[in-house]
């Protein structure tokens, strides 16, 4: 599988956590409260392998958000935590005081706002890469075992694909909750995004 | 037979029914956020109709939506293609839209802003409401009652421990009375050893007090007191009640004095629970009525009710005990008045049992000068029951 070299490994992050500083600063406004949000690092991983990766750092239970997404590279988005920890996000961003045993409706549909807005941002920050558009569905919440959340939104039957996989971590109050990001892509999606990211550095002022 | 084409595309008339049937509120934007679509939802729940709104600017309409989270959202769609979803729980301005009853609530509302690009390339912002309000009110009462067993469970759990304090301080008087006797410490028939067996009765006597008033409050939470209504005079009642009190008069040294209204009623009670609640109350003012005076009874009809006051000259309940006074397990500090017993149960039984009767029961005190208790029984029709 193609790999990106440290620079462009560099730059996508980079990008990636000025799309985050603007999700941020939405979501601050929208509860009143600082929020930050921080991508760490940037895998790239195969499909087959995902469902092992979030599997070992989320648990068997996740919950999140996804998004179909179209343009230079189509794909699908996820925004993903486990299910324990949406819980623990959306009552701290909601700041409830009654806590209820699961996920109720009405947090669904709040943690779906959460995860368009960090989805939308992400998507940002790959069209400025492209320097074209990316266009988005509407979201979509999804719960249930990784293979579930995994297959609904990627069946099988689709073309072999490939991961691009980010941590983001959500710092609220003093809170630290991590959740990650995904984006399916098709395989040749990866070298298009290379050659991008390396166009994009040449034309920074040096 | 002559041969059909099958007309897959619908007509413009059609698609505006169908959009105007949807139970979703529907507008779309051009480029500039100009209105070029309106349907019939947002017309009933905005009182505008399509004629009024259609080709002006959204934010001329509703200047309201300016640079809030709609605004933003329908700017992402236009400029970067991307869809938004807003739920209700954050969004500080919704479109002002309000239901199409008589009350106008205004309504909670989840939003779907995307965008539409036609083949020439044209894009235009499709926002669909939905109305959450049903959802909204359901969650909110799931919130209440999850609050209200949790404040429950919370009760309970506080109830068992102050149980278990209770029970037990007069559990170590006795066992600390019996230990002195039977290790020979003190001789029964001296005159400690018959004091050290006055505590242990009096505390023996207490807790079977304090268990049957526990027995009565948890028949009352599980709902299986039983109530036996039959028709009672209460100016009798209250007599067998003063007779009953007799030996905690002359041990206080207080007088009951009471002044009845004649010709009552009869009121349709529990004589067992009512007795009880009269007992509770007329030996709550014997222990707080200062020497050689007189507690007074009256008994007056008031409209449809019959009320009972029972008045002492005590110190008075303590400001900042009032609100308190009727939950289980409360006594005021009781270090300047009479060596005071009780449970701590007994108003918080009598109230149960009033408000079962459909009556009341609350108190006027004055700090120094006393207080009145007093409660009402309905005069109710023997059917009720």
């Amino acid at each position: 599988m193609l790999k990106l070299n440290d620079l462009q490994q560099d730059m996508l992050t980079e990008l990636f956590n000025l799309g985050m500083g603007n999700a941020a600063s939405a979501l601050s406004e929208m509860v009143d409260e600082e929020v930050k949000l921080s991508i760490p690092n940037v895998l790239f991983t195969e499909k087959h392998e995902l469902t092992k990766i979030l599997k070992a750092d989320s648990g068997d239970h996740i919950s999140g958000v996804s998004q179909n997404f179209q343009g230079m590279i189509p794909g699908q988005a996820l925004l993903t935590f486990p299910t324990d920890k949406s819980l623990e996000l959306i009552r701290l961003l909601l700041q409830d005081s009654v806590p209820l045993e699961n996920l109720t409706e009405f947090e669904e549909e709040a943690l779906t706002e959460v995860g368009n807005i960090i989805i939308n941002a992400g998507l940002s920050s790959l069209a400025d890469i492209f320097e074209d558009e990316i266009t988005s569905d509407l979201p979509v919440f999804n719960s249930g075992s990784c293979e579930d959340v995994i297959g609904n939104i990627s069946p099988t039957s689709q073309k072999q694909q490939t991961v691009l996989h980010l941590q983001v971590d959500f710092l609220i109050e003093k809170d630290n909750i991590k959740g990650y990001v995904i984006f399916l892509l098709d395989v040749e999606s990866i070298s298009v995004l290379a050659n991008h990211i390396d166009n994009f550095i040449q034309k920074l002022p040096h | 037979m002559p041969s059909q084409t099958l007309n897959t595309i619908p007509s413009p008339e059609l698609l505006t029914q169908v959009v105007d049937t949807n139970a979703t509120g529907i507008i779309v934007l051009d480029r500039n956020n100009n209105l070029v679509f309106w349907n019939k939802w947002f017309e009933k729940k905005s009182s505008l109709a399509k004629e009024q709104v259609l080709g002006k600017n959204l934010f001329s309409v509703f200047p309201e939506l300016k640079n809030s989270r709609i605004h933003k959202a329908i700017d992402l769609s236009i400029s970067k293609g991307n869809a938004s979803f807003i739920s209700h729980a954050f969004n500080k301005t919704p479109f002002p839209l309000y239901s199409d009853n008589e009350r106008k609530k205004p309504i909670h509302q989840l939003t779907y802003i995307k965008p539409i690009q036609l083949e020439n390339n044209e894009r235009y912002c499709f926002v669909q409401i939905t109305d959450s309000s049903t959802t909204v009110y359901r969650e909110n009462q799931l919130r209440k009652m999850t609050l209200e067993a949790k404040e429950l469970s919370r009760l309970k759990s506080g109830f068992v421990s102050s149980v278990s304090h209770e029970l037990r301080t007069p559990l170590t008087s006795i066992m600390g009375s019996i230990s002195l006797l039977q290790s020979g410490v003190e001789d029964p028939s001296s005159e400690i050893g018959k004091k050290m067996m006055d505590i242990a009765f009096n505390n023996a006597e207490r807790l079977l007090l304090l268990i049957s008033d526990i027995l009565d409050i948890e028949k009352i939470e599980s709902g299986n007191m039983e109530f036996k209504f039959i028709e009672i005079d209460i100016n009798n009642l209250i007599k067998d009640c003063i007779l009953h009190n007799e030996g905690l008069a002359k041990k206080y040294n207080v007088n009951f004095n009471f002044k009845k209204e004649d010709d009552l009623p009869l009121v349709y009670a529990d004589k067992d629970r009512i007795f009880q609640v009269l007992n509770n109350l007329m030996s709550n003012a014997a222990k707080f009525e200062p020497d050689n005076s007189n507690i007074e009874i009256t008994t007056i009809m008031e409209e449809k009710n019959i009320r009972v006051s029972i008045r002492d000259h005590g110190k008075g309940i303590p400001e900042g005990f009032k609100s308190r006074v009727f939950q289980a397990f409360s006594q005021a500090d009781t270090s300047n008045t009479k060596e005071v017993s009780g449970t701590g149960l007994g108003l918080s039984i009598s109230k149960t049992i009033i408000e079962y009767h459909d009556g009341t029961i609350d108190f006027d005190s004055l700090e120094n000068q006393g207080s009145c208790f007093y409660f009402t029984l309905p005069i109710h029709k023997k059917d009720k029951y």
